[in-house]
């Protein structure tokens, strides 16, 4: 008898059905620390995106600048997310800036003021350190830049005030009509929320900052599936492969057997944990719409060709090693530069736009962004097409390296 | 009752020749004692008749069809024992003798057939992760039988099993060329030597004929020289 196809994938199916349950569990503990983190991450930007502290460093005894700072602390609408720290000198700040206690300072340059008069003024300097407190860190850069100008433009304001106040005989005096004329004129200029509505689309591909890490960490689960799976996939004995081979069951055939299994267990534990933390939801919050949302965005039919895809990148990684050390390790590193290249890890956005780039054409990267696509309403076609690609050439070259190994 | 005849089986490595010239012939109820040193090609050898490997050259003829073309013959003809395990730790005996039988040849084997002989019956629901050498072994050449084949190929089948084990083994290939089956043998082991009707020292990717009178000292220095 010829074993064909079918006995050798019953074969693995029967082999991964005695392994689903540890890898179940191992799975599950996965999910439960890639989980944890999101969460964390997601609650953590938006603590800071709460409150972010601002120093300004500079001279304040001129009324003048006195009350722009006046203004952005109370009429602003920044009000509500930065608070401003003033210091006289630059020292302080920037020993609270290395700190980690302050997100950045502007540096109010030296006769600011007067310049200001003079129509032509310094541009203000902003200092910052180098991001290394999340994903806060780049938007707190965005909002100190924004703060320089707006700073800016308040003393222009109120220059603009007071010129309007001498040109009708008011001389202004510190808590003087002109005082409330010059607010009252400021308050007009940064009533900026009033101009213009901001809708915050998000992180990346128009989602919330939790879609967004819901679909990335989704494929760095499956990314990291891989390496859990390692000790029982990798480093395969070819002794069977070449028995099979004997009896007409080339590379190809073997390869594709072990994949369709291998992803029947992949797909089986994803399913299986996605519905205990469903439940786990429901239980937690039982008005919530998460899992509904899930379900009727097609997230979780999604994941059948994204699971696909990795999968069979995954079945190519085991190949490649010769042993299960080499195994994990060869799974690990993919896993882990695939999720950070690809934006699994922390938002693709905040990545210089050639990598950008790069991280979107990768498996991964074309992973996330399908499963993005399900959230935001799109169809995604041409993103499936290039995971079936991927795919396609994952399995070959597998055979491919199979049909080495067999012949050593 | 058919014969293998072996002419000019040639086998390289990239530009390593290792079989050079292997010729050579089996009748019904003989088994030929492949010997050699170390990284003589034993193991490239009986791979290659087997199928695992594709020649370079030569051919493999069993009544007359050459084996090397024709897949489907040899596949039912040739049964294949490989030194190391053809088995998956996870699964059961049973379940690796689905993967080789059909339900009827399994009834078959295991009740008075060639697994009962082989003493598979014993384990069959031993995950091969909890079998010992000598059941692994068993086992292999049991899934090896299942085409009840015509020739059988062993690369040293009874390496690192005990003596009960080993003579279970050595009795079944007695019975297997008694019964007009062709063995070939990969081996250095005594016990097997004693089974074979002929021998084959390869040296230099050449299978020359070879007089073994159970003398192992002069076998080892042959294979020195």
């Amino acid at each position: 008898m010829r074993p064909g196809f079918w006995p050798y994938l019953i074969l693995r199916l029967r082999r991964v059905g005695k392994l689903f349950l540890p890898l179940l569990l191992v799975a599950a503990l996965l999910m439960g620390g890639i989980g944890w983190f999101g969460v964390s991450l997601v609650r953590q930007d938006e603590a800071g995106a709460q409150r972010v502290e601002i120093g300004v460093v500079g001279d304040f005894e001129d009324s003048v600048l006195r009350m722009g700072m006046f203004a952005l602390r109370n009429l602003d609408s920044s009000r509500f997310s930065i608070e401003f720290v003033q210091f006289s000198e630059e020292s302080e700040a920037k020993s609270r800036l290395r700190a980690g206690k302050l997100n950045g300072y502007v540096k109010i340059p030296e006769h600011f003021v007067e310049d200001v008069y003079r129509g032509s003024f310094q541009p203000l300097t902003y200092v910052t350190a180098p991001g290394a407190q999340g994903v806060g860190t780049a938007l707190t850069d965005e909002v100190i830049v924004s703060v320089s100008e707006l700073l800016s433009v308040s003393e222009d304001a109120v220059y603009g005030a007071e010129l309007y106040a001498r040109d009708h005989g008011v001389t202004l005096e510190e808590g003087s009509a002109g005082d409330v004329l010059a607010m009252r004129f400021l308050e007009q200029i940064l009533r900026r929320d009033e101009l213009l509505q901001v809708e915050i689309l998000g992180i990346g591909d128009g989602l919330s900052l939790s879609e967004y890490f819901l679909c990335s960490f989704f494929v760095m689960f499956l990314l990291l599936w891989g390496v859990s799976a390692s000790p029982v996939f990798a480093g395969q004995d070819m002794e069977l492969g070449r028995l099979l081979k004997c009896r007409g069951l080339g590379s190809l055939r073997q390869i594709l057997a072990e994949y369709l299994s291998y992803l029947c267990l992949m797909l089986s534990t994803v399913l299986c944990l996605c519905l205990m933390a469903a439940l786990i939801l429901r239980g937690l919050d039982p008005g919530g719409d998460i899992p509904a949302r899930l379900l009727e965005s097609g997230f979780l039919l999604r994941a059948v060709p994204v699971g696909m895809a990795l999968g069979a990148l995954q079945i190519l990684l085991y190949e490649c090693a010769s042993g299960m050390l080499q195994g994990v390790l060869l799974q690990f590193l993919a896993a882990v530069s695939l999720g950070y290249v690809c934006g699994c890890l922390y938002p693709v956005g905040f990545f210089p736009e050639p990598l950008q780039q790069t991280g979107n054409v990768l498996p991964a990267g074309l992973a996330r962004q399908y499963l993005s696509a399900a959230l935001s309403g799109q169809s995604g076609v041409w993103l499936l097409l290039g995971l079936a690609g991927y795919g396609l050439v994952f399995l070959a070259l597998a055979a491919g390296i199979r049909k080495h190994r067999l012949a050593g | 009752m058919e014969s293998i005849d072996i002419r000019n089986v040639q086998k390289n490595y990239r530009r390593k020749t290792v079989l050079r010239d292997v010729t050579f012939s089996a009748g019904p109820g003989e088994c030929i004692g492949i010997l050699g040193g170390n990284g003589s090609g034993k193991s490239t050898l009986l791979k290659t008749l087997a199928g695992v490997l594709r020649p370079d050259g030569g051919s493999f003829t069993l009544g007359g069809a050459d084996l090397f073309r024709d897949h489907k013959r040899r596949a039912a003809a040739v049964g294949y024992v490989p030194q190391g395990t053809p088995l998956l730790r996870e699964l059961t005996a049973m379940d690796h003798l689905r993967l080789w039988y059909r339900p009827e040849a399994l009834r078959r084997g295991l009740s008075g057939g060639v697994l009962e002989m082989l003493g598979v019956t014993g384990f069959l629901k031993t995950p091969v992760g909890k079998m010992s050498e000598g059941m692994k072994k068993r086992l292999s050449i049991g899934c090896a039988l299942a085409s009840n084949p015509r020739v059988l190929l062993l690369d040293e089948p009874s390496a690192a099993l005990d003596l009960v084990c080993k003579a279970n083994i050595l009795d079944y290939f007695c019975m297997y060329r008694n019964r007009g089956g062709i063995l070939l043998i990969a081996t250095h082991d005594p016990q097997e030597l004693e089974l074979c009707t002929g021998y084959r020292l390869l040296r230099e990717g050449v299978a020359e004929p070879y007089e073994y009178r159970g003398d192992l000292r002069r076998l080892s220095e042959d294979l020195k020289s």
